[in-house]
């Protein structure tokens, strides 16, 4: 049976590493910014990589030590999950963060909290809001449909990535404060522009176990 | 020949009064926001604190209208005919709203935290032919929670 | 639960761009297409125009100028130029249909080619021709525009380009009120090169009916150098160009060999 290992970055960098290239080394290497990546020096212990088989996860150790990173290989009990759902409460604490999100994952609930999990700290409001236009070739095509009625493709469309946009623009804020949950996001907008579809998304940043 | 030069006059005076007035006002926003850091706003109904803790709750309110300049509604006009996100707008909206959490958050003076906080905002004034508005209006409101001196 | 004071690092809710490239690519693109959807309309609309038929043009025109087909009653001086018009007609310019001569009583110095064969001539024209031979030129003039089809060239260019914009910004904008202006000034006056080939059109239709040139360019020197142009001041446009336009003819005159001592019938 193969062993699974989380990829678990604690901030340390090799000693006389200049830390300014160690934090551009590591965010070329982990495709991110330079806000996420400022976030993960800030002394708490984030996994990078979850659940990655013995091999692979030598190669990513040796990859994040040749950008500067110490990463520490931590072995996971328990049966592997697929990634993306947080690990149930039943996995014995031998693995020393259970059920974290992968890496930059953020949870969204409309209520208090997350069910099932504790919230640890938070972090106030974050939000995220987006005003977009859609092309004037679609208004003319939705103003012919307005003749003979039926779903109009583009601005559903416009407004899903509207709405997609404002939410992915909140987690970022989220993730930049260091949480890894937004809890009671609430949805409004505000017809400022004709044509165009604002939304804003606001909630509490938290960070849950 | 006299209106392009209009035109043109205008664009130039939104843009640059425009530009500077929203440079400032984000400077003031940094500062302030740094500085009312320590007073949490969250849109969450509970707070930890216990009851017994809890001295008095009001309900806390800040509001703020921001208007636009020529420039950002003429080209609004523009994006809205190739697409894409509306700048200009964006930092109207990003602007208002920020103001008003602040100015709530200076009313609540010595508060420990603001809960079930809620932020709206909406267009005032007449809107012009091209259906364009020429402020926005952005209120925020919650509950400051004072604690019982210990 | 403990709070944690953090700052952002970034300004997510502003897409990182600068206000002005934004400005500057965004007009640019756009006059950019304007101007390359108004040279293809231009390029389409020559093909389209030579091809539409006297009829379709006739009903086109019935629709706008019906008022000017009704009028009851004809003045003496609506009949006379009628019947110049006629003559010329039969004679020496072969048009597919008869040109329908109305006079306006106007102080303005001008005459108008309008759709459907309509000649619109100003009674302020009338009084300040000298001879039949002048009248007769400025006719065959117009005659060749019609010839040419450069009035529906103008109008059917200026009609889709109000068209479209009508519906990209509304009726009543801005827009559509500017645009309404510019074509004014380029679409509905006629090119150089249109005048200058009626011009031509008119000194060979003169040739023909009057047997020698006479007259052809005595409308053109008395034209003061300051007059307002109007809107279908095509005779007015400058003093040089008037100037360009005696020169040309007589330099026609001289080309084709046509005399120009014959009499000046009055009129």
């Amino acid at each position: 049976m193969e062993t699974y290992y989380d990829i678990v970055f604690e901030g340390k960098t090799i000693p006389g590493k200049d830390p300014l290239e160690v934090r551009k080394a590591l965010a070329s290497v982990l495709k991110k910014d330079a806000g996420t990546v400022e976030t993960l020096f800030s002394g708490r212990p984030f996994t990078l990589r979850r659940q990655v088989e013995g091999e692979t996860a030598e190669k990513f150790k040796s990859k994040f030590e040749s950008a500067g990173a110490i990463c520490v290989l931590k072995p996971v009990a328990g049966a592997v999950e697929p990634a993306g759902q947080p690990t149930s409460a039943s996995i014995p604490s031998a693995a020393p963060k259970k059920s974290l999100p992968a890496t930059g994952h953020i949870l969204l609930t409309n209520v208090e909290n997350i069910p099932g999990m504790t919230t640890v700290e938070h972090f106030g409001l974050v939000a995220g809001s987006t005003i977009r236009a859609k092309h004037i070739g679609r208004d003319i095509m939705a103003s012919f449909r307005n003749l003979v009625g039926g779903e109009i493709k583009s601005y559903t469309e416009l407004l899903q990535e509207s709405r997609q946009q404002a939410t992915e623009r909140m987690m970022e804020q989220a993730r930049q404060l260091g949480a890894n949950a937004v809890v009671n996001v609430r949805y409004s907008t505000s017809s400022i522009a004709q044509g165009a579809a604002e939304l804003y998304a606001y909630g509490t940043a938290v960070r849950v176990e | 020949m006299e209106t392009l030069l209009i035109f043109f006059v205008l664009m130039g005076v939104g843009y640059a009064a425009g530009t500077f007035a929203e440079k400032r006002h984000y400077r003031s926003i940094h500062t302030r926001e740094q500085a009312l850091l320590r007073l949490p706003a969250v849109t969450t109904r509970t707070s930890h604190y216990a009851d017994t803790q809890i001295e008095s709750a009001d309900l806390v309110l800040g509001s703020a209208v921001i208007s636009v300049d020529y420039f950002k509604q003429f080209v609004a006009m523009l994006r809205k005919i190739f697409g894409g996100t509306v700048r200009s707008y964006e930092t109207l909206l990003d602007r208002a709203r920020r103001e008003a959490v602040l100015r709530m958050k200076e009313v609540a003076g010595d508060a420990v935290v603001i809960v079930n906080v809620r932020i709206e905002a909406a267009p005032i004034g007449k809107k012009s032919r091209k259906g364009n508005v020429s402020c926005v209006e952005a209120v925020a409101y919650g509950t400051a929670l004072w604690l019982r001196p210990s | 639960m403990k709070y944690t004071p953090r700052l952002p690092v970034s300004e997510v809710n502003v897409t990182p761009r600068s206000a002005l490239k934004e400005f500057v690519l965004l007009a640019g693109a756009l006059t950019g297409i304007v101007v390359g959807g108004y040279l293809v309309l231009g390029l389409a609309v020559d093909l389209i125009v030579p091809r539409l038929s006297v009829d379709f043009e006739k009903k086109l025109a019935g629709a706008f100028f019906s008022a000017l087909e009704s009028k009851p009653g004809r003045t003496e001086h609506e009949r006379w130029v009628q019947t110049l018009t006629d003559r010329l007609q039969a004679r020496c310019a072969g048009l597919p249909y008869r040109l329908k001569i109305r006079v306006q009583e106007s102080p303005a110095v001008n005459a108008l080619a309008l759709p459907g064969g309509h000649v619109v001539v100003f009674s302020g024209l009338l009084n300040t021709v000298a001879s039949e031979n002048e009248l007769a030129f400025i006719l065959a003039h117009e005659m060749g525009h019609f010839n040419h089809r450069d009035h529906l060239r103008g109008a059917g260019r200026a009609l889709v380009l109000m068209t479209i914009s009508a519906a990209l910004f509304g009726p009543d904008s801005d827009i559509s009120a500017a645009l309404g202006h510019v074509l004014n000034i380029t679409e509905l006056s006629f090119s150089r090169g249109q005048e200058t080939a009626a011009d031509e059109f008119g000194l060979d239709v003169l040739q023909c009916a009057y047997g020698h040139a006479a007259g052809a360019t005595d409308f053109f020197r008395k034209i003061p150098a300051s007059q307002d142009p109007g809107v279908f001041g095509h005779y007015f446009s400058s003093h040089p160009e008037n100037q360009r336009r005696i020169s040309h003819l007589d330099a026609l005159i001289g080309q084709k060999g046509y005399e120009t001592g014959g009499e000046n019938t009055r009129g």
